[in-house]
Formats: structure tokens, C-alpha cells, sequence
């Protein structure tokens, strides 16, 4: 209850502040009413009328001058008001034209994919990691998957990082366990930290491949997926490799639709694009892998990030990794099927994403090992989820601003609208995802786009709350608390048969 | 009135929605995509379905012997020389069966645009034009022949110059390419360009190496990896330990000798006899130098230029050497895999193209209709239709 009072006091002294901040304004109007014109010689709209010898009178309305428009009374918050507004406006304009310019790459640009072509090569010994949290569900699946895969079977050990499950997972793979000892070795973590990073971090001193991939226990690889990903580690400066992941779980409702256009626009514009252009592909932490050597010098997994893919991204380019990612490296997942786990999802990740941004960003911004174009990648990275919050306050500025009375800054207005349009979104403007769903060839799903606004807005929402709380030092300061997503493979927990 | 003027607002607004409720009702288009259950580049796949397609017709008739029937539902069995004659004029358009009881010598300019099946030796004349070839024995293609789709040999594949060989030509056994033809994708244990190359193997030879250059001005990040900034120029005779980063050019001394696998931003050139025993990535252009030996995958964003008496993996560790266009001179072997991305060549061992043959465009000039590349996967459908990787 005391919650509750307070979170709706929180709200109020917001109306309060703005209508406050609208009473306190000189020229204040209210709205509907023409703004009062300051007693300067100005309007806000001067009238010229036409020469006295004109057959009628011309009233042509003059564009209005800074001057004019904020005069020198005007001062204080009101003008800052205004520079924050454009300052908004130019983050989200270098936004959008990130977006364009990743869109037309895929479009009409030359792709990348230096890695494709290795298919036969003599492939080094790779441990698949799979973290699981009490994965009953799915776990059977992804074990099934990985010992059929096209790999040598002699070089390729299966580890199921069973971490304090309290279900049926540690049964289920000591089952499969005791049918193949050669090939699957399971960790079982019993106490420890929480979370996926500190499972990783522990079972990374139990690896003696010099090649480690992870996958989330409700993955579900291909046959050649492994070849697929292992052949980009055959460069020596690849230090991480991604795949693409594809929702299983389409057709289950909206939510799962909406982010199957999400992840393609992310994936098959957005993070191919990066390769394409020598730019950071982000590491996404699962369907893919990283290189020991790589992660032990560049500190190994950190057990206190919700984002630990983000951050052994930054870590590996700051000191001299690539992170490879090719489209061809396809993998289904589960998306969330219920709004809440949505939430709490996005929520996860821009926290950690903020988290990672706030430790990283003036280090990549200023890395050696990075080109500038990099650098300025990597910088507009680790802001993505931090857009959200941007976005909301310009849209409370420019509010402010009309019931401020200066009802007039159409254009600048109008740039915001078309930069907010195309801006929205964590990783996916609409224009990016529909070149991706083009690129894909399904051209009927396109016509759900228009629905995917619902979906930005609250995605907006969640990620705006959580990357501000990132901002807040008592919320820095708690233990994180990992926060499993739920999973939907409605499958009877039954023992295992043999596979 | 104003509750109807608000219903009909709304209305016109989800007008404009209605295209996507039809679809998240209809689901006409949600499913997930389908993965591949193979490796993508996996070069004899087609073979494979078109062999496992044929496969039932050739028992019907190896058990037939004499009394083999002239034609089979779904397939054309050319039996005698007439046959093979006219089957270009065959209906319906099916694939073609060579009858299994002898070795065939196609005619001269011969062209079929449906698939041919091979079930004994398969010679083919001067400048044949087929669509897609099988041959269960060994194929020998005739001068300035042209394959368009793929082409696959149990037994040793021979190309004649001038040949062209679009999409994936394969074999399980050997495939020979003299100087002249131009390729796509090659497959095979063994691949010789243009003869053998004079000169001992550098399989067998010993690395004379023996002095350790340790790069200045590098980054010694982990003991297995050097980072160099800026350009590299190993020596004559040097040896250089461990995986090498280079964000410049590198050039390779002769007789300069790599223990690890080396990645550069820029070009890389090496002289002559260099040995690299693991992989050679480049973002720019490759040239490797004559009797040069690369044990791991070869790949260049750019072009890739071999020079004659060059070895490329080993016949017990087959590896894939690819680049934009490719240019590999006579006396070339490789094992494994060699794929142009854009074009491939073989010169003749001093590097040079060969002559045009009087008639017809240059093989390297002439890459044709793209090879259509089994895709399951959605997603690079129309990306590869685009881009033509």
C-alpha cells in the first residue's frame, strides 16, 4: 500500500512539475489560446502588408527568428528546455541514419561473409556449453539436437551446465550422460552465484578446448550449425562468433509474431549489416561461441552483469577480438509468448545493456585496437536501450514546450515525429525490419508491421525503466537477481528414452 | 452524432489495420523457416538427391540387361547412339539415362538441358554444352565444353582447356583441370591444375627456416598470438612462431616460414617457398609464391593469385582455399576444396591467361548464369540472387 501511495505521488509530482513549469513560464497560455506576445517589438507572427499601391492586400507570414520566438526573458529552463529538445533530436537523427545506412548496406550492398565458404577444413576439438536452469522442458531437445549434429564426433564434447536446478534437468542428463560418457561430461553447479554468467564462469575452468560455444537450453541447433560456427575461430583474430536466431514459436499469438519481425530485423538487417561494413557485431551469448584464450586475457565471464554477452563483447574489442557473425549460422529459439515475460525480458537486458554502457563506453570510445568507425559503432551500441528514455523526454519536451506556448517549432517537431518513427525500437526500426522480412522472402508477414508499434511502445516503456534504474546508485549497488524466462515447450517431463 | 462521427474515425483508423488482423488471424505466413539439415556449402548435395532420383530407374535396367525398356517414366534412356543423337528433341523435358552397358563418347558440340546420368566412362567431345553431369565412373570433358549447373565423378574428373565448369563440379576421387578453364566451386580428395608441377614436392620438404623473427612494434597479447599494427615484412629463411594479427600488408621473405595461422587487414604476399602450417586469412588480395605450401584454409576477401608448384593442404588433411576471383596457375594441387566466389581461372604456369579459343569469349570473362545454389534457408534466398555470393 505504502508502495503504491508512493509510486502514485511519484507520478503526480511529474503532472505538478510540468504544470508548474507551464505557470511559472512568461507567455504562458493556456491551450487553444494564441500565445501572448511578448511587449518587444516582435510577434510571433508579423504581418507585412503589400505596397500601398497594390490592387489588394498581401498578408504574408514571415518565417519566425530565435530572436523572435525565445526572447531574451525567456530565459533560464525554458531555453534549456529547448537545447535539450534538439539535442534529442540530433541523437535520434544519428540513430535514424544509422538505421538507413545498416538497411540500404543489406539492400544494395556488398555482404560479407568471409567465413561461409570453409567447409572442409580439419576441425579442432569445440566444447558446447549449455547453460540450464531448471530446464526440464527442453533440455531432452537440445541434447537430442547437438548428438546428431555434422561434427566429428570425437572432437566435439557436449557440457549441460546444470546450475541449481530443483526440477528434473540433472536427472534428465546424467541419463543421457550414462548413454554417451564420451561425448556429453555434465557440470552440475550446486551452490554460487546466481546467473548464467556465474554458471559459465564457473564451467569455463572445467573446459580444456581451446573453442567453447553456448547455447540456452531451449535452442534447438541444426546439423551443420557447429561447422558453421567453428570455422570463423580458424582466424586467429576472431575471438567470438553469432548466429542467427530464428523463433521456433511463430505462429503462437501476437507476441510471438511480432518478435519473430523483430529478432529478423535485428539479425538479417541490423547485425549482418555490421559485418558487412567492418563495424561490432554483437556477441548475443548464445548460437555461438568464444575462444578461451580470448575471454581468460580479456577476464573471463563476469558473474555480475545481466548481460554478460554485451559485456565479453565490449571486453574482447577492447583488447583486440573480433566477433564474427554470418546469416547462414541459423539456430531456432523460444520466444516469450506472454506480455509480462516480455517485460521482463527487455527489462533483463536493458539493465545489463545500461550496465555495460556505463562501464565501457568512454573505454571503447577511445580503445587502441579499434578503428574510428568502430569505435563510433560501438559507442552507438551500448546506447541503444538508453534511446528509449531519450525518446520519452523528447516527447515530454516538446509537450512541455507547446503548452509553453511555442507552438511553432513545426519543423523541429516534425523532425522529432520522423526521427521517433524511425528510431523506435530496441534494436529495429520499422523500415529495417521490413527490408529484413524482404530479404527473407515472407512477404505476408510483413503486413503485421503496423501492429508492432504496440510492441515498440511497451518494449519503450520497460526498457526506459529499467536502463534509468541502472542510472539509480541504490539499484547499482544490489545483488542482481537473475530472472529466468519462462519456457513454453509444453513436453511431460517423462525419462529419458533412448535417443 | 458525435458517437457516430467517433465510430467512424475509429473504423477508418483500423481500415488501415486491417491487412494485419487478416493476417494474425489467417496466419498465412507464420511459420518458422525450415533449417538445413546439411551444411549449407556441402557441394555434392545435389548430386546426391539427383543420384538417389536415378537410382531405382538404373536397377530396373541393369536387371533388364538386353531387354532394357527405350524409355521410363520420369527419365530418358539414350541406349544407342541415335538416341543420344536426337534426345534433345525428347518429350517431355526429363532427365537422361545413359544406358549402363557400355563407355560413351558424346559427339562433338553436343548439348542436353536436362540432367545426365552416367552409369559407365563418360567422354564427351569437343565443346559439349551440358546442363549437369553425374558420371558413376570417370568423366573426361572435351576442349571448350561448358557444364552449367554441377558435375560429379565417383572416378577421376578431367577437364580439357578451355573448359567451363559453373556451380559445383566435384569428385570423390580426382579432378584435373588443365590451363584454360575457368571454375566455381571444385570438390575433391585430390585437385591438379594443369599437370603436375616440376620440382620436388614441397609436401616433403623440410622448412629451412631456422632463424625466429620476432616483430617490432607488436602487441604480445596471449602466448598464442602476436598483433602487429601496421605492416609486416617477414625475411628471407625466418621462421615466425604462433597466430599473427597484422592490421597492414604482410609480405613473406622466401623460404620464410609460419607456424601458425595469420590473419591481415591489407594484402599478403609471399615469395617463393613459404610454408604456412595454419590457416592464411586476408581482407585484401592474396598472392602466394611459387613451391609455396599452405596446410590450412586459405581465404581472401580480394583476389587470390597461386603460383605454379603450390600445395594446398594435404591429401590426409583437406582444406578449403576461396577468394573473390581466383587465378591458379598450372602445376597447382590442392586438397579439399577451391571456390571462387566471383570467377576462377587456371593460367598456364607462368601466370598468363591462356589464348582465347577462336569463337568463344574467355572462360574468366564469360562467369555465366550463376550455378543455382541448393537453399533452404529463406533468409539468403534473395541475398544471394542479389549479391551472387
Amino acid at each position: 500500500m505504502e508502495i503504491q501511495r508512493k509510486g502514485l505521488i511519484r507520478r503526480w509530482r511529474v503532472v505538478l512539475f510540468c504544470m508548474a513549469g507551464c505557470l511559472a513560464a512568461p507567455g504562458f497560455a493556456a491551450p487553444g489560446a494564441p500565445p501572448r506576445a511578448p511587449d518587444s517589438t516582435a510577434a510571433h507572427l508579423r504581418t507585412r502588408h503589400a505596397e500601398a499601391n497594390a490592387p489588394w492586400d498581401v498578408v504574408v507570414e514571415e518565417p519566425l527568428r530565435w530572436r523572435e520566438t525565445f526572447p531574451a526573458e525567456r530565459s533560464g529552463w525554458i531555453k534549456g528546455l529547448i537545447v535539450t529538445l534538439y539535442l534529442i533530436i540530433f541523437l535520434l537523427c544519428v540513430y535514424t541514419a544509422r538505421h538507413y545506412v545498416f538497411t540500404f548496406n543489406r539492400l544494395f550492398g556488398r555482404q560479407r561473409h568471409p567465413y561461409v565458404p570453409i567447409d572442409t577444413t580439419d576441425w579442432p576439438p569445440v566444447t558446447v556449453l549449455i547453460a540450464a536452469h531448471n530446464e526440464e522442458a527442453v533440455i531432452r531437445n537440445i541434447l537430442e539436437a547437438l548428438l546428431v549434429v555434422d561434427y566429428p564426433e570425437d572432437r566435439l564434447l557436449i557440457m549441460p551446465v546444470n546450475d541449481r536446478s530443483t526440477d528434473g534437468t540433472r536427472a534428465i542428463i546424467d541419463a543421457y550422460a550414462a548413454r554417451h560418457p564420451e561425448r556429453i561430461r555434465p557440470f552440475h553447479r550446486t551452490d554460487g552465484k546466481p546467473g548464467k554468467a556465474a554458471a559459465l564462469k564457473d564451467a569455463v575452468a572445467l573446459v580444456e578446448t581451446e573453442l567453447m560455444l553456448n547455447f540456452d537450453a531451449d535452442y534447438l541447433p541444426g546439423r551443420p550449425l557447429i561447422k558453421q560456427l567453428v570455422a570463423p575461430f580458424l582466424d586467429p583474430e576472431v575471438g567470438a562468433v553469432m548466429g542467427r536466431v530464428m523463433p521456433a514459436n511463430t505462429p503462437r499469438n501476437l507476441l510471438t509474431r511480432l518478435l519473430d519481425l523483430e529478432r529478423s530485423g535485428g539479425y538479417q538487417v541490423d547485425q549482418q549489416a555490421r559485418m558487412n561494413l567492418g563495424l561490432i557485431p554483437q556477441y548475443g551469448g548464445t548460437v555461438g561461441g568464444v575462444r578461451r584464450s580470448a575471454l581468460l586475457s580479456s577476464g573471463g565471464w563476469r558473474d555480475d552483469s545481466l548481460t554478460e554477452d554485451t559485456d565479453i563483447t565490449c571486453r574482447l574489442l577492447m583488447n583486440g577480438w573480433k566477433v564474427a557473425y554470418s546469416n547462414w549460422y541459423e539456430c531456432y529459439e523460444e520466444s516469450p509468448e506472454e506480455w509480462p515475460v516480455r517485460i521482463r525480458q527487455i527489462m533483463r537486458w536493458a539493465r545489463g545493456h545500461t550496465d555495460a554502457a556505463l562501464r565501457y563506453t568512454a573505454r571503447i570510445a577511445t580503445s587502441k585496437h579499434l578503428r574510428l568507425r568502430e569505435r563510433v559503432d560501438g559507442v552507438l551500441l551500448l546506447g541503444v536501450y538508453l534511446m528509449a528514455p531519450v525518446l520519452l523526454l523528447g516527447w515530454l519536451t516538446a509537450i512541455a514546450l507547446f503548452y509553453l506556448g511555442l507552438q511553432t517549432m513545426h519543423g523541429v517537431l516534425a523532425l522529432l515525429a520522423v526521427a521517433a518513427y524511425n528510431t523506435i525500437g530496441n534494436y529495429a526500426a520499422f523500415f529495417e525490419i521490413a527490408a529484413a522480412v524482404h530479404l527473407d522472402g515472407a512477404s505476408r508477414r510483413l503486413r503485421l508491421l503496423p501492429l508492432i508499434l504496440f510492441g515498440f511502445l511497451i518494449s519503450m516503456i520497460s526498457a526506459s525503466r529499467a536502463a534509468l534504474s541502472q542510472f539509480h546508485p541504490r539499484v547499482r549497488r544490489k545483488d542482481i537477481v537473475w530472472d529466468k524466462t519462462k519456457r513454453y515447450r509444453h513436453r511431460k517431463p517423462d525419462p529419458p528414452s533412448d535417443p | 452524432m458525435l458517437f457516430l462521427l467517433a465510430v467512424v474515425a475509429a473504423l477508418w483508423f483500423l481500415l488501415a489495420l486491417a491487412p494485419a488482423f487478416a493476417e494474425l488471424w489467417l496466419r498465412r505466413d507464420a511459420a518458422s523457416p525450415t533449417l538445413s539439415d546439411e551444411y549449407e556449402e556441402d557441394l555434392r548435395r545435389a548430386a546426391a538427391r539427383f543420384e538417389a532420383r536415378v537410382r531405382p530407374h538404373l536397377d530396373v535396367l541393369r536387371e533388364a540387361g538386353e531387354d532394357a525398356p527405350p524409355s521410363m517414366p520420369g527419365i530418358h534412356v539414350l541406349c544407342s547412339e541415335t538416341a543420344v543423337r536426337t534426345a534433345r528433341m525428347m518429350l517431355p523435358p526429363a532427365p537422361y539415362l545413359l544406358s549402363p552397358a557400355r563407355e560413351w563418347r558424346l559427339p562433338p558440340r553436343f548439348i542436353l538441358d536436362r540432367e545426365l546420368y552416367a552409369p559407365g566412362r563418360l567422354r564427351c567431345g569437343p565443346e559439349s554444352d551440358l546442363f549437369a553431369v553425374f558420371g558413376e565412373e570417370e568423366i573426361d570433358l572435351g576442349p571448350g565444353s561448358m557444364v552449367r549447373r554441377w558435375l560429379h565423378g565417383r572416378g577421376r574428373v578431367t577437364a580439357a582447356r578451355g573448359t567451363r565448369l559453373h556451380g559445383n563440379a566435384s569428385s570423390e576421387s580426382a579432378l584435373h583441370l588443365a590451363a584454360g578453364c575457368a571454375f566455381e566451386r571444385l570438390q575433391a580428395p585430390a585437385i591438379v591444375f594443369g599437370g603436375q608441377a616440376r620440382g620436388a614436392s614441397p609436401q616433403n620438404r623440410k622448412s629451412g627456416a631456422r632463424i625466429l623473427y620476432r616483430p617490432r612494434g607488436c602487441f604480445h597479447e596471449t602466448a598464442a598470438r602476436t598483433y602487429v599494427r601496421g605492416d609486416l615484412h617477414v625475411p628471407e629463411r625466418h621462421r615466425l612462431e604462433g597466430n599473427v594479427v597484422v592490421t597492414g600488408r604482410l609480405r613473406l621473405g622466401a623460404g620464410a616460414h609460419l607456424t601458425g595461422s595469420l590473419k591481415a587487414h591489407g594484402d599478403v604476399i609471399a615469395s617463393e617457398a613459404v610454408i604456412i602450417d595454419g590457416s592464411l586469412f586476408a581482407a585484401g588480395d592474396v598472392r602466394l609464391g611459387a613451391r609455396s605450401l599452405v596446410r590450412g584454409v586459405v581465404s581472401a576477401e580480394g583476389a587470390l593469385v597461386i603460383e605454379t608448384g603450390v600445395r594446398l593442404g594435404a591429401p590426409e588433411h583437406p582444406t578449403t582455399v576461396s577468394g573473390a576471383r581466383v587465378h591458379i596457375a598450372a602445376g597447382v594441387r590442392a586438397h579439399g576444396v577451391v571456390w571462387a566466389l566471383e570467377a576462377g581461372l587456371v593460367t598456364d604456369a607462368t601466370g598468363r591467361a591462356p589464348r582465347r579459343t577462336p569463337g568463344r569469349a574467355h572462360p574468366a570473362s564469360d562467369a555465366g548464369p550463376r550455378a543455382r545454389r541448393e537453399k533452404p534457408a529463406r533468409a539468403e534466398k534473395a541475398e544471394t540472387e542479389r549479391n551472387g555470393a
